[in-house]
């Protein structure tokens, strides 16, 4: 953000995120009762990868404009 | 027993853990309770023979839901509430001989979005008004398990360092409408001399106001809150800081640097913190290759830190490790 520039109000936002599209969880509820969570990812594709600094240029649709308004969840 | 205790003179919760002494302290290789469980061997925490991220409730929580029964009764000059909260330990990976500094800039990006999934799940609990994500690594920071992981302590309460983090954000929009961090990241990116790393994300200093000698803060280029707000771009950009300046500490003497790692995000108690600005913090014991730099009487008696060193010269050190550092991706 530049100087001056009025700062987005990004509300809550942790419901939503553009999450890793092929992440997935396992979730084991062990012997004693805690939880263990498994991550799997997909095996790497090939090519130029993370440490390439890339634009920070947000993906289209990236998180930022859709959920400012997203009200905490009530449990 | 686990209660919070009411510090009234510093206005802070105190977490007591009783139960935390008998946490397993330094295990054998062979009976390291993160590693994955072999045939016919001990079942570990994690009951798989092969996994890629883990993570799971910690065995020996400051911090649980339901909350124990507290071991006193409090009052109200000396109030007691319930330690109510979650911990987890983040396993980042199956390799017990490793740290985070040895993953691949892939491994570490994956990291970041169980950081991410993490981060929200816990924040979306109605108890949860803060999630801190962190890493002690090495002895010298009283790490019990060399198998590299990182914790997450979910707080019922905003704690002391991000309030005040907070009101001084708060407070620092209100008075010149700019964030407070988006401006020391502008004046650090002007003077240069303090920054040891930068790509397209995320900008590296050791700050103007730097504590311990090799301090580096991780600002995040974009005005964010958390993790949650970075797009995909700069998760992989963060997973790229986050390989150089740790590889950058070990390439600084030689030897697998021991720090502190802790990501200030906005809270998660349902409030807007517009103002807030995600960072990570590294806070390395060290103050040369073989001295340590002690939290002694000033620091613990006044809450002021003594830094013996200089922020430039250090970062200037940094740069040259980051720079001498063959990064796999």
């Amino acid at each position: 953000m530049l100087p001056g520039e009025p700062i987005p109000d990004p509300g809550w936002r942790g419901l939503w995120y553009f999450r890793y599209a092929s992440m997935k969880t396992r979730r084991i509820r062990k012997s004693d009762g805690r939880y263990l969570i498994l991550y799997e990812f997909p095996a790497p594709k090939t090519g130029p990868t993370t440490d390439v600094p890339q634009a920070g240029v947000a993906a289209p649709g990236a998180a930022t404009a859709k959920v400012a308004a997203k009200p905490r969840p009530k449990r | 027993m686990s209660e919070l205790r009411w510090n009234p003179l510093l206005e802070e919760w105190v977490i007591t853990a009783t139960h935390r002494q008998e946490r397993t302290f330094h295990p054998p290789a062979d009976f390291c309770p993160l590693c994955p469980t072999r045939s016919g061997a001990f079942e570990t925490e994690i009951p798989e023979p092969e996994y890629d991220l883990a993570v799971f409730e910690n065995r020996f929580p400051s911090l649980q839901l339901p909350p124990p029964k507290a071991a006193v009764r409090g009052s109200a000059l000396l109030p007691v509430q319930p330690a109510a909260g979650l911990c987890e330990v983040v396993v980042y990976s199956s390799r017990h001989d490793g740290t985070l500094a040895q993953e691949s800039t892939a491994q570490i990006a994956k990291l970041v979005e169980v950081w991410c999934d993490r981060f929200r799940e816990l924040g979306q609990r109605p108890e949860i008004k803060y999630v801190l994500i962190f890493e002690n690594k090495g002895e010298a920071i009283g790490v019990t398990l060399s198998h590299p992981h990182g914790q997450i302590y979910a707080f019922p309460f905003i704690p002391p360092i991000p309030n005040r983090e907070i009101r001084a954000m708060r407070r620092a929009l209100r008075q010149t409408h700019r964030c407070l961090l988006c401006s020391v990241l502008a004046a650090e990116r002007r003077a240069a001399t303090r920054v040891v790393y930068e790509n397209a994300g995320f900008t590296a200093v050791v700050p103007f106001y730097a504590r311990y000698p090799y301090e580096v803060h991780l600002l995040a280029r974009r005005h964010v809150g958390d993790l949650l707000q970075l797009d995909a771009a700069e998760r992989r950009q963060l997973a790229d800081a986050l390989k150089r300046v740790t590889a950058g500490y070990d390439r600084l003497f030689g030897f697998s640097f021991p720090y502190m790692m802790l990501l200030h995000q906005q809270p998660t108690d349902g409030r807007r913190h517009p103002y807030f600005h995600f960072h990570i913090e590294f806070l390395p014991p060290y103050r040369t290759a073989s001295k340590l730099k002690y939290l002694a009487g000033c620091e613990s008696g006044a809450g002021t830190y003594i830094n013996d060193s200089l922020a430039e010269e250090k970062a200037a050190e940094m740069r040259i490790a980051i720079e001498r550092c063959i990064v796999t991706a």
